[in-house]
């Protein structure tokens, strides 16, 4: 039997119809059960990367981090042209300011002004104006 | 293991898979999406429940997958998005992350490839390499799965996160012109490999599945260039309960015809 897992009609009948597979198909494993904790890694060898995650998930550094990137998508492909980034940018520099984060704030305008000053095409520095006025008119309202 | 587990974990990742497909269907219709990726997102929760309490079940539930891939006729990018989903688990579960950073960890996972699946399948099933066409489209993919993902002008933290595994796991670990270490987020760097080792182990159109030693062997031979060198050792700890899986269903495939008599002396042959 073949099944249509996409199907829009019946999505539950699908999950229940990979779910009856899956129980099938594994009535031969004889897995042998382990423990989470006897899957980690030592602590020690893990604590600097569990340090980064904590760091980099406070909300403003991931902000930050998705503007830096959202930046350099501008500047390697001209992603502005799809209107996403448009909308991105501006929300990401709004929260910053929200969040008092004004040096943040700050690091994306700058990052903004030095791509529309490097950028050959008119096309992506029009895009650069337009979210440099938005952030722009962010601050004014910050005031 | 507990029935229970395994229940669970089958069910947990139906749902996951089930979803995502219903959201790349409705996203390619041009419809509303959200529904489905709460629906994921708590398929993802139920994943991690079930991680922590036997990180076993969720290895034999992608054992199980790729056992009956020819009789599931499920997409190739959902299964992908759900198996690079539990693996992403498993691999922060073994870094020793909570809760909590396992269940971002897993939405980020799951809908990483957003973008590649909403590519046209004659694209993405092709022998044929990418031309500039392709990897612009690609690109344009990757952005309208990131516009998904964001769904507002007041992005959420789990959006950002979202958005920022997505574009950044396909990117280098070090840097190819300065050999430095590039600052891409944990998260982006365990769906990396996580994405990597399941697209080796399945079956494409152009080539047969990796053996696990093989694919192991694979993402090894990036460790420290392509890929984050303590991700690649947690998931050689992973490849060590599969491996211990796959001796088991060849000892339960000789069981089934070889039987010990009832003095368990001598054995007889049922061929």
């Amino acid at each position: 039997m073949t099944l249509r897992l996409d199907d829009e009609r019946r999505p539950d009948m699908a999950v229940d119809a990979l779910r009856r597979t899956l129980a099938r198909g594994s009535e031969r494993r004889m897995i042998e059960p382990v423990r989470a904790a006897d899957l980690m890694l030592p602590a020690t060898r893990t604590a600097d990367f569990r340090a980064e995650v904590a760091e980099l998930n406070d909300d403003v550094a991931l902000f930050s981090h998705l503007s830096k990137l959202l930046v350099s998508v501008l500047r390697s492909f001209e992603a502005s042209r799809t209107g996403s980034i448009r909308r991105m940018l501006p929300a990401l520099h709004r929260k910053m300011l929200r969040s008092r984060r004004r040096d943040d704030a700050d690091a994306l305008v700058r990052r903004l002004r030095r791509f529309r000053d490097e950028t050959p095409s008119p096309v992506a520095m029009a895009q650069a104006d337009l979210l440099l006025a938005e952030c722009a008119s962010h601050r004014r309202g910050a005031r | 293991m507990s029935h229970d587990d395994r229940v669970r974990a089958f069910d947990a990742y139906a749902r996951a898979a089930v979803s995502f497909a219903s959201m790349v269907r409705r996203l390619k219709n041009g419809e509303d999406a959200l529904e489905d990726r709460a629906d994921a997102e708590d398929a993802v929760l139920d994943l991690v429940e079930v991680g922590l309490s036997q990180p076993s079940a969720l290895i034999e539930t992608i054992a199980a997958v790729r056992d009956n891939v020819d009789s599931i006729a499920l997409d190739y990018h959902a299964r992908h998005a759900a198996n690079t989903c539990v693996y992403a688990i498993l691999i922060g579960l073994v870094l020793g992350m909570d809760r909590v950073q396992l269940v971002e960890l897993g939405d980020a996972a799951l809908f990483a490839d957003l973008g590649l699946a909403l590519l046209p399948s004659s694209r993405t099933q092709s022998a044929r390499p990418f031309s500039n066409k392709d990897r612009r489209g690609v690109r344009a993919m990757m952005m309208q799965g990131a516009q998904v993902m964001l769904g507002s002008d007041e992005p959420s933290a789990a959006d950002a996160r979202l958005v920022v595994a997505a574009y950044e796991h396909h990117a280098p670990y070090r840097s190819r012109t300065h050999r430095t270490v590039t600052r891409r987020h944990p998260y982006s760097r365990i769906v990396a490999v996580a994405d990597v080792y399941d697209a080796y182990r399945s079956p494409r159109p152009w080539r047969n599945p990796y053996s696990p030693i093989d694919a192991i062997r694979a993402v090894r031979d990036e460790r420290d260039e392509k890929f984050d060198p303590l991700v690649v050792d947690a998931l050689e700890k992973l490849h060590e309960i599969e491996s211990r899986d796959d001796s088991a269903i060849a000892y339960a495939e000789v069981r089934d015809f070889v039987r010990l008599d009832a003095s368990g002396g001598a054995i007889e042959l049922d061929l």
